[in-house]
């Protein structure tokens, strides 16, 4: 995790702007084009199980974007391809970066707080582009003056506080694993005896388990329950709450 | 190191990682012992409640992790801490963290252990119910959050520490969120124990719920965002050097009084929302008129710590 090479890029150095806040972090951008790679290769291959005409792994991949289906399905209470789409697409980047901490050199790219903030206003804009397109321009700003007009500024701070909340929530998580993950490393480290217990006693396997495979799925599947609980509220009209009332 | 200096250290060292763990332990305690009871009420559901029982102590353990983390922050900064000024100004970023940490895990534990009964009563809509959890838990952490980044606020600005006026600043700035925090959150636990007990009673009023916990949480954690904005506003204002006593009476004066203040109305309002939840789930055609007169009841008891807002703003533009 602590290493003396400096890795950030500035791309203003023509332009002689030493800002901090415009570095670009290269270990980490290198990292997500990893991930992006295995994403691409798991998407290949199930690209090819679902060109034959039957086989498990057809079944399988089918069974995963059913889930999907579901889960959008029940919540907003209709079905709808880009919910859907954007969902499985949050879930699948989020789960891949939090396990790809199990390939040896690999530290995820949600230790950082540039990739998790950027999906957290990614999914924030999403979320408000919607509301706009269902409820009218007008509309979608009348909503900020209710209770009464008092708490437009509460409302604001409401908006933001809950991008920052999601965001920090992902990043906390899994900065905090890694931590102790690295922590653990460290103890064990430098002598064989220590580490070839922590091996066949399966100490390795039940921290690996529980920080990085357990932890990241759970975070993956809380941020994206959330986005699409978000997601629902906002873009709620009174005819749509009797449909998925029906639906249960 | 001078002996005081070590000690303050040392205490702001064991505190987030301890208080954390204590409060997520005691809640992981009472919703294991709830979660026993409902799989004894109605065995068939038992996969149900255990995978919520999982989930939720998972959720209840962001705490503890992220008062870990800020241990180990805190931790690395000891080599570097020159003076009693500096001690004093970390002690008050690891209560930022401690304190609502503590609280906020308890209170989610609080909905958690409304939550195992709910699906013991309505097994066939366990997941509905396991969002709503995850819902209601996510509103209730969000004091950590705020907390974490008031932490790293402040300990990003220790090495600036060089007199008491500042050094009592940070301390006032963590008491004023730790404090303020812990009346809504513990509210919101209230809430939201209420919210899931509801949906378990009434599974028909669900999308009614769903909409009046996002409207009610947001309500209940006003006084919140008012600790959080005068807690950053001194933060702020203690990165400038200010010499003499006064300046560390002022800043200790300004963030105790928002953060006493909010704690009777978040508790009270918490309560009011609570029992407005019940009703909705009694009697799902009055929502309208439970929910405004709701709305109504909150804003009345949250302009109490309103008043303390402006009175802190005062305080602090002198």
């Amino acid at each position: 995790m602590e290493s003396s090479i400096n890795y950030d890029i500035n791309l203003f150095k023509y332009w002689n702007i030493d800002n901090p806040f415009l570095l670009i972090n290269g270990e980490i951008v290198l990292m997500t084009w990893i991930v992006l790679g295995i994403m691409l290769v798991t998407l290949l291959i199930a690209r090819h199980f679902l060109s034959k005409r039957k086989g498990i792994g057809r079944y399988a991949v089918m069974q995963i974007v059913k889930m999907f289906m579901d889960t959008s399905t029940q919540s907003i209470g209709r079905f709808n391809f880009n919910h859907c789409t954007f969902i499985g697409t949050i879930f699948l980047y989020i789960a891949y970066c939090n396990l790809s901490a199990l390939i040896p050199y690999v530290i995820e790219p949600t230790t950082n707080l540039n990739t998790t903030l950027a999906i957290g206003l990614i999914s924030f804009a999403y979320i408000q582009l919607n509301a706009i397109k269902v409820h009218g321009f007008f509309g979608y700003l009348s909503d900020f003056f209710k209770p009464f007009f008092l708490m437009l500024p509460l409302n604001i701070i409401g908006e933001v506080a809950t991008v920052a909340s999601i965001s920090f929530r992902l990043f906390g998580n899994i900065f905090g694993g890694a931590t102790i993950n690295d922590i653990y490393m460290s103890a064990i480290g430098g002598s064989w005896l220590y580490e070839s217990v922590a091996m066949f006693a399966g100490i390795n396997l039940i921290m690996a388990g529980f920080f990085t495979i357990f932890e990241g799925m759970l975070q993956a599947l809380v941020f994206t329950i959330l986005s699409l609980t978000y997601l629902t509220i906002a873009i709620q009209t009174d005819d749509g709450q009797e449909q998925s009332e029906c639906l249960s | 190191m001078f002996e005081l200096t070590a000690f303050i250290h040392t205490f702001a060292i064991i505190a987030p990682v301890g208080l954390t763990a204590l409060g997520s332990s005691y809640g992981g305690g009472i919703a294991s012992k709830s979660a026993l009871l409902s799989i004894d009420q109605q065995p068939k559901a038992k996969d149900f409640i255990v995978r919520t029982l999982l989930i939720g102590l998972a959720l209840i353990e962001t705490s503890t992790i992220i008062g870990l983390l800020v241990t180990f922050y805190i931790m690395k900064q000891t080599s570097s801490i020159q003076n009693i000024y500096q001690a004093i100004a970390t002690l008050g970023a690891s209560l930022a963290i401690a304190l609502p940490g503590m609280v906020v895990a308890y209170s989610s534990a609080r909905a958690l252990r409304q939550t195992t009964p709910a699906i013991a009563r309505q097994p066939f809509f366990a997941r509905k119910i396991i969002n709503l959890m995850i819902l209601t838990q996510s509103l209730i952490q969000t004091p950590v959050i705020f907390g974490f980044i008031l932490s790293m606020i402040i300990l990003g600005n220790v090495h600036l520490v060089t007199t008491s006026g500042q050094a009592f600043g940070f301390l006032a700035s963590g008491l004023c969120l730790g404090i303020g925090v812990m009346g809504p959150t513990y509210g919101l636990g209230t809430f939201a124990g209420s919210v899931c007990q509801s949906v378990g009673k009434a599974r028909h009023a669900y999308s009614k719920l769903l909409t009046f916990s996002l409207v009610g949480g947001a309500v209940i954690e006003t006084p919140n965002i008012f600790a959080l904005v005068v807690s950053v506003l001194i933060a702020h204002l203690s990165k400038t050097p200010a010499t003499g006593l006064l300046a560390s009476v002022v800043f200790i004066s300004a963030g105790l009084c928002t953060g006493l203040g909010t704690i009777g109305a978040g508790v009270t309002s918490g309560m009011i929302a609570a029992k407005t939840a019940n009703k909705i789930a009694d009697d799902i055609e009055q929502y309208g008129a439970y929910s405004r007169m709701c709305m109504l009841a909150q804003g009345l008891v949250d302009t109490n710590a309103l008043y303390t807002l402006i009175v802190s703003l005062v305080i602090l533009s002198k």
